[in-house]
């Protein structure tokens, strides 16, 4: 958090909307990225979550003590609204691909190797997602997603070291 | 390119773009409509709670029995002060 977010943060728990709109703003990319590599069924479904999550907040302002822990606390609600959403659709668990034409491949990746790749992250389980997105996506220190998510520190290195490995392994990595 | 550095462009290429205005302006309607809901709540409550009272004080000026009131204006008056209360600790909690 900058200062000036922190700042954001206190007018929009004394009621300003406008700072509150910065602050969505300023955290939107982070939250609808993790929700999209945790949900995958299209973009359209992690965005729905991802608005829920930002009202769902906007309610619960009051209640962020630490402002510097404030995007933690955010990615803390929307691991909770993911799980959610994951539960309340175990029939879509089939993650559907469509969404997977919509991505761009980057230069030097091949486009079975991202689809190679995007196969293997859908077939890890949930929380192995979140972490590995979290830390490949966001850069984010183990103790860092380990306090966001709520998992032990141990399962978050586990939960990478392993996740890595089968990523990796998918784009042609020799085990 | 390794397979490693084709996990990071691969992650990196998936992120949302920095800033949406589609997104923000969503997520700002439906803030807006929540808030718009809690006032008219809100509202509601009082006029239902005024609208007791003033019968309550039009019913006990027509029937002649004033006196009758002073129990139940008292609960009201307390309700209202503990209401009040609450209200105010929440707020400075808050800030």
């Amino acid at each position: 958090m900058t200062p000036q977010e922190i700042r954001w943060l206190a007018e929009a728990q004394a009621g300003s909307d406008m700072a509150y709109g910065r602050l969505v703003a300023a955290h939107q990319s982070v939250v609808r990225g993790f929700l999209r590599r945790i949900l995958g069924n299209g973009w359209a479904d992690a965005d729905d979550v991802a608005q829920d999550v930002f009202v769902h907040a906007w309610q619960g302002l009051h209640t962020v003590r630490q402002p510097e822990r404030f995007r933690s606390w955010l990615i803390g609600i929307a691991w909770r609204r993911a799980q959610d959403y994951i539960r309340s659709n175990q029939r879509r668990a089939r993650r559907d691909q469509d969404w997977l034409q919509s991505l761009s491949t980057p230069e030097g990746v091949s486009a079975e190797e991202r689809l190679s790749m995007e196969k293997a992250m859908a077939d890890l389980p949930a929380d192995v997602r979140a972490c590995l997105t979290l830390s490949l996506s966001e850069g984010w220190s183990h103790a860092e997603i380990c306090a966001s998510l709520g998992i032990p520190l141990g399962t978050v290195k586990s939960h990478l070291s392993r996740g890595r490995e089968r990523l990796l392994k998918a784009l042609g990595e020799p085990s | 390119m390794t397979p490693e550095q084709k996990l990071q462009a691969l992650f990196a290429a998936s992120k949302p773009p920095a800033q949406d205005y589609g997104f923000e302006i969503a997520v700002l309607e439906r803030i807006a409509k929540h808030r718009a809901i809690d006032r008219f709540t809100y509202l509601a409550m009082w006029v239902v709670v005024m609208g007791g009272v003033m019968a309550a004080v039009f019913w006990a000026i027509e029937a002649g029995r004033m006196a009758s009131l002073v129990p139940i204006m008292s609960a009201i008056a307390a309700c209202g002060v503990s209401a009040l209360v609450v209200w105010t600790m929440g707020r400075a909690r808050a800030l």
